[in-house]
């Protein structure tokens, strides 16, 4: 049944609390939970972290809504905190690393399916290819730097195998802006997807930032440097789709709005009872939220926010289920690269443009995703399993 | 050529410069509690531990000989995910014997290739004895995801490039012990399941693994007290 987000009023901002002990739960099991729970986890403390990001920035600039914001964002903390912890430790930092890849890749291959103005669709593929590839360079340092096989962690669903290659995905910052969608004509799904996505990319960045120094190895190192200058790349790409003439209240409420539905289909979806139950509390936070905004949006805009949202909800996002249309994309753009907001064929890139110089630069003392994935193809059990030939002896 | 040992401007202890001074600054004592820091700590973690499941569960086989194939599945899993992070940390071993950055004492580069090979053996060997069982070894059971928890440690020593080659060896002396007895426990559990052929080959694996642990305490007692002796 689609979610009545202009009727249905969820749980009042005041009665959103929290202790610590409901914020610190037993996480979720790395062994026996389905790759999409975790996978949901990482996208919604993503969706937090930029909603908290996004509210601080605009309390900077919006005086009159600054104690507004603040008690919004105290309860944004909260969710974060309590959907972050879900993540078991057991799970190391290059294993998160690999559920991070595949959620960006099946959340973003959702959108570039469901999409309806087509250059947001593509702007989405041409992002996807990045990502997988960068899932496939992640899967050869997991296999190569800790034994471990990165499928235990992807369950099947999601290919690994290269992508545009990462070393050539680095662009001038100018090949990285994109256009934006026009607020008063694009349909309420472009306006979501764009937070949505924005959010995903620019956790992943965050992350790879705060655990590419804990490695010891010099390889993993620069690896992470690497990838994480190009989820920077993806963050802009993306942050470029909004309109930049949303006022910031238009922004918060379209935000608001975008929360509701990402926790609306990770309820729908859900396996885990206590996760869901998790996903169906916040969707009534996130609804509680939305209508607070929405009465802001009334008195300090003097606006309907019926003339931005959407009467109901998008079809849930799918976290799986994506190989066939990720492999006729690869079929078909991987060769892709950008010109400004347009996308041209490799071929068409001119030695004086920016991004060819730009890449030649970085790339000057060798590429660290092309070392680390020297020769690797994924094979079940990892490449160990190739590595030794001579017989055991008869059992 | 790097040494882990030479005297420098270590900051960490309590006697180091600016250290004493500024923290005997610090005479604040807290008030009694009611109950001991440890033990509330201890109360806080047992009601975790009774609200939290295991890790994980052991993927169904067919294995049916003998009185829990479950945690003969399990460990045999702990050791397929063993060895494979062995070999990998074998490799860092032989990168920092080739590198040439640190003393390496009478270590023999061809033994440790060798040894790098039986660890790959013995990981086809428990890859080979779970199929055998009609279990899958491509699963991860709570023990092998165990031991990816324990061996990060071990990850992140041997991979450090500041680490010298005798740090090193001193990662695989932790490797082969805990090799060591989870061959001998093997041993015994696959008697317990009536799996006598297994038990001969996982026999043949331990015998390796103790030829491992004596080459890399030998090694280590003798670049240790080359070192201190020069």
């Amino acid at each position: 049944m689609a979610l009545d987000i202009m009727n249905e009023k969820g749980t009042p901002l005041d009665k959103q609390e929290f202790d610590w002990r409901d914020l610190v739960r037993v996480p979720i099991s790395k062994l026996d939970d389905d790759a999409s729970t975790r996978n949901r986890i990482i996208l919604m403390n993503g969706v937090e972290a930029d909603m908290i990001r996004f509210q601080q920035v605009m309390g900077r600039c919006q005086r009159e809504l600054r104690t507004q914001l603040a008690r919004v964002r105290r309860v944004e903390h909260f969710q974060q905190v309590l959907v972050n912890w879900l993540l078991p430790p057991d799970l190391s930092p290059l294993e998160t690393t690999i559920g991070y890849e595949q959620t960006a890749i099946e959340v973003t291959a959702h959108a570039a399916l469901r999409e309806p103005d087509s250059y947001m669709a593509q702007v989405y593929r041409f992002g996807l290819l990045e990502d997988f590839d960068h899932l496939y360079r992640f899967s050869a340092l997991l296999d190569r730097l800790e034994g471990k096989d990165a499928n235990t962690l992807l369950q099947g669903c999601t290919e690994v195998r290269p992508g545009r290659p990462t070393a050539e995905q680095h662009r001038a910052p100018e090949d990285d802006i994109r256009d934006h969608y026009d607020r008063a004509t694009a349909e309420p799904l472009t306006k979501i997807h764009a937070l949505l996505i924005t959010a995903a990319e620019t956790q992943v960045r965050n992350y790879y930032l705060n655990i590419g120094p804990m490695f010891a190895d010099p390889a993993a190192r620069m690896l992470y440097a690497e990838i994480a200058t190009i989820e920077d790349q993806h963050a802009t790409q993306f942050g470029c789709l909004e309109d930049p003439s949303e006022t910031p209240l238009e922004k918060w409420l379209l935000s608001q709005c975008m929360e509701v539905y990402a926790y609306y289909s990770c309820m729908q979806q859900e396996k885990n009872r206590r996760v869901k139950e998790i996903w169906q509390r916040f969707t009534d936070y996130e609804l509680g939220q939305l209508h607070f905004v929405m009465n802001l949006f009334r008195v300090f805009e003097k606006r309907d926010p019926a003339e931005v949202l959407p009467a109901t909800l998008p079809d849930p996002v799918d976290f799986d289920g994506h190989r066939e249309f990720i492999r006729e994309t690869l079929g078909k753009e991987t060769d892709l690269r950008a010109r400004g907001a347009s996308f041209i064929r490799k071929e068409a890139e001119g030695p004086a443009f920016p991004s060819l110089r730009y890449r030649g630069r970085v790339n000057a003392a060798g590429s660290p995703s092309t070392l680390v994935a020297v020769g690797y193809a994924w094979t079940p059990g990892t490449e160990l399993r190739e590595a030794y030939e001579a017989p055991v002896a008869a059992l | 050529m790097k040494d882990s040992t030479d005297l420098g401007t270590n900051r960490t202890g309590f006697g180091a410069p600016r250290g004493e001074k500024r923290m005997a600054e610090n005479s604040w004592v807290p008030a009694e509690a009611p109950v001991s820091g440890t033990l509330a700590l201890a109360k806080l973690r047992a009601a975790y531990a009774e609200q939290s499941g295991p890790l994980g569960s052991v993927p169904t086989s067919t294995a049916n000989r003998g009185r829990k194939p479950s945690l003969f599945i399990d460990k045999l899993g702990e050791r397929l995910a063993f060895e494979r992070s062995g070999a990998r940390l074998y490799e860092g071993l032989i990168g920092k014997y080739e590198s040439e950055a640190s003393p390496r004492g009478p270590v023999d580069l061809e033994i440790l290739h060798r040894f790098h090979e039986d660890e790959l053996r013995h990981f086809q060997l428990a890859w080979e004895s779970l199929e055998k069982l009609g279990a899958d070894p491509t699963a991860v059971t709570p023990s092998a995801d165990l031991v990816g928890v324990k061996t990060q440690g071990f990850i992140q020593a041997m991979s450090d490039p500041r680490t010298t080659f005798a740090q090193g060896l001193d990662v695989i002396l932790g490797v082969e012990l805990a090799d060591n007895d989870g061959w001998r426990l093997l041993v015994d559990l696959a008697r317990g399941m009536n799996q006598d052929d297994m038990a001969d080959s996982f026999s043949l694996a331990l015998r390796e693994e103790e030829s491992h642990l004596e080459h890399a305490r030998r090694w280590l007692r003798e670049l240790y007290r080359k070192e201190f002796l020069s």
